[in-house]
């Protein structure tokens, strides 16, 4: 199977649909088959935590068709009472060998070249199960040691 | 200040900014191995494997407490989050998340409330300041590599998997292993109810997850592996 960073397809903050990305040679089709995404859990902040949504008039929005490393892909979001308060995704790319579905996740999808910047931000890796066996080998130990 | 001790099996990081000594660290990491002698599954006079065994007619307040939080949490997820399996007790899978929120509990009393904890994967940040906590979610199939990025100020991620060696997960139902997703990431305001679900929607699959979908302040990022085919 194709190796590659595999990007997770996600509720994009509305204003910029925070969807990069230069596209790739394969593009089908992925069904969203989970019903309506909700508005961000008030406990977990964007990126720009002084960003609020308030500024955003009711109403929807659909993005331009944007390219991602795994297709195009276009956004609806409807704003309501300043929030929001429903997503859609109208087209969803393919990916290099995972079918991403999201019940729920509000984080924007990130372009290539922003994610390996900002992955040398990171401060902290979630996975499953990292066990002590593996962890020498480990991401989070790297990100320990550069602590 | 960051420090990295292997308890219960697994890796465990902490990071304190604004701490300038070990010495929480080292109280921390001491409560993390008080629970791992009571609840290990792998020390055979653990309370927990004691009780398992029936040696036990009343367990300590903590462990009811667990054993308790299981049964609603069994409730809540429809069956898929279960402590009883084949008859035999293991609360690990709560345990990892409660562990998690009792060293957080003990940072916050002793002052500090900026602070972030990886158990095995599972992550509690938290932060009074401006400090935004970056979690990158790892690739299921190359554990170098991570898919996204999260920004948390303030939440839990919980990430449940069948990829890591040895880490099995179950449904209970149909006891066969769950192959739906490759990987399932909670996010939310609580770790121990994160990670609950990560491990009740992987063990669920993709047919099943009407629990998850009711629960307001919980985000679950499901991955599944393209060959497996449309499963609508």
């Amino acid at each position: 199977m194709k190796k590659g960073v595999v990007v997770i397809l996600a509720v994009a903050i509305i204003g910029t649909l925070g969807i990069y990305g230069k596209k790739q040679s394969s593009t089908a089709q992925v069904h969203k088959t989970t019903p309506r995404l909700t508005a961000k859990p008030a406990t977990i902040s964007s990126s720009s935590p002084t960003r609020s949504d308030s500024r955003y008039k009711d109403g929807t929005y659909t993005g331009a068709l944007a390219g991602t490393v795994y297709g195009p892909v276009q956004i609806s979001v409807v704003i309501s009472g300043g929030k929001i308060t429903d997503v859609n995704f109208l087209r969803m790319p393919d990916d290099l060998g995972y079918t991403q579905e999201v019940t729920a996740f509000s984080e924007p999808l990130l372009e290539d070249e922003t994610l390996q910047k900002q992955s040398a931000q990171i401060d902290f890796v979630s996975g499953a199960t990292q066990t002590s066996e593996g962890y020498a080998q480990s991401l989070q130990a790297a990100l320990d040691q550069a602590a | 200040m960051r420090q990295v001790r292997q308890i219960m099996g697994m890796p465990i990081t902490i990071d304190i900014p604004k701490a300038e000594s070990s010495r929480i660290f080292e109280a921390v990491f001491e409560v993390l191995k008080q629970i791992d002698t009571q609840f290990s599954t792998y020390r055979k006079n653990s309370e927990v494997c004691k009780y398992a065994r029936g040696e036990i007619k009343t367990p300590s307040k903590s462990l009811a407490k667990v054993i308790s939080e299981c049964q609603e949490a069994e409730a809540y997820t429809d069956g898929y989050f279960s402590v009883w399996y084949n008859n035999k007790f293991d609360p690990s899978g709560y345990v990892k998340g409660w562990a998690i929120a009792e060293a957080g509990k003990l940072i916050e009393k002793s002052g500090y409330k900026t602070y972030c904890i990886s158990a095995g994967g599972d992550i509690l940040a938290r932060s009074d300041s401006d400090k935004v906590w970056k979690i990158g979610i790892q690739d299921p199939q190359d554990p170098k590599q991570i898919l996204n990025m999260l920004s948390i100020s303030n939440g839990a991620v919980a990430t449940s998997g069948n990829y890591e060696r040895g880490n099995h997960i179950y449904n209970p139902k149909t006891k066969k292993p769950a192959t739906d997703f490759l990987s399932v990431t909670v996010t939310g305001p609580d770790i121990i109810k994160a990670d609950i679900l990560a491990t009740a929607v992987l063990a669920a699959g993709t047919q099943n997850l009407d629990f998850m979908k009711i629960q307001k302040d919980y985000q679950a990022l499901t991955i599944i592996h393209r060959s497996q085919g449309s499963n609508r």
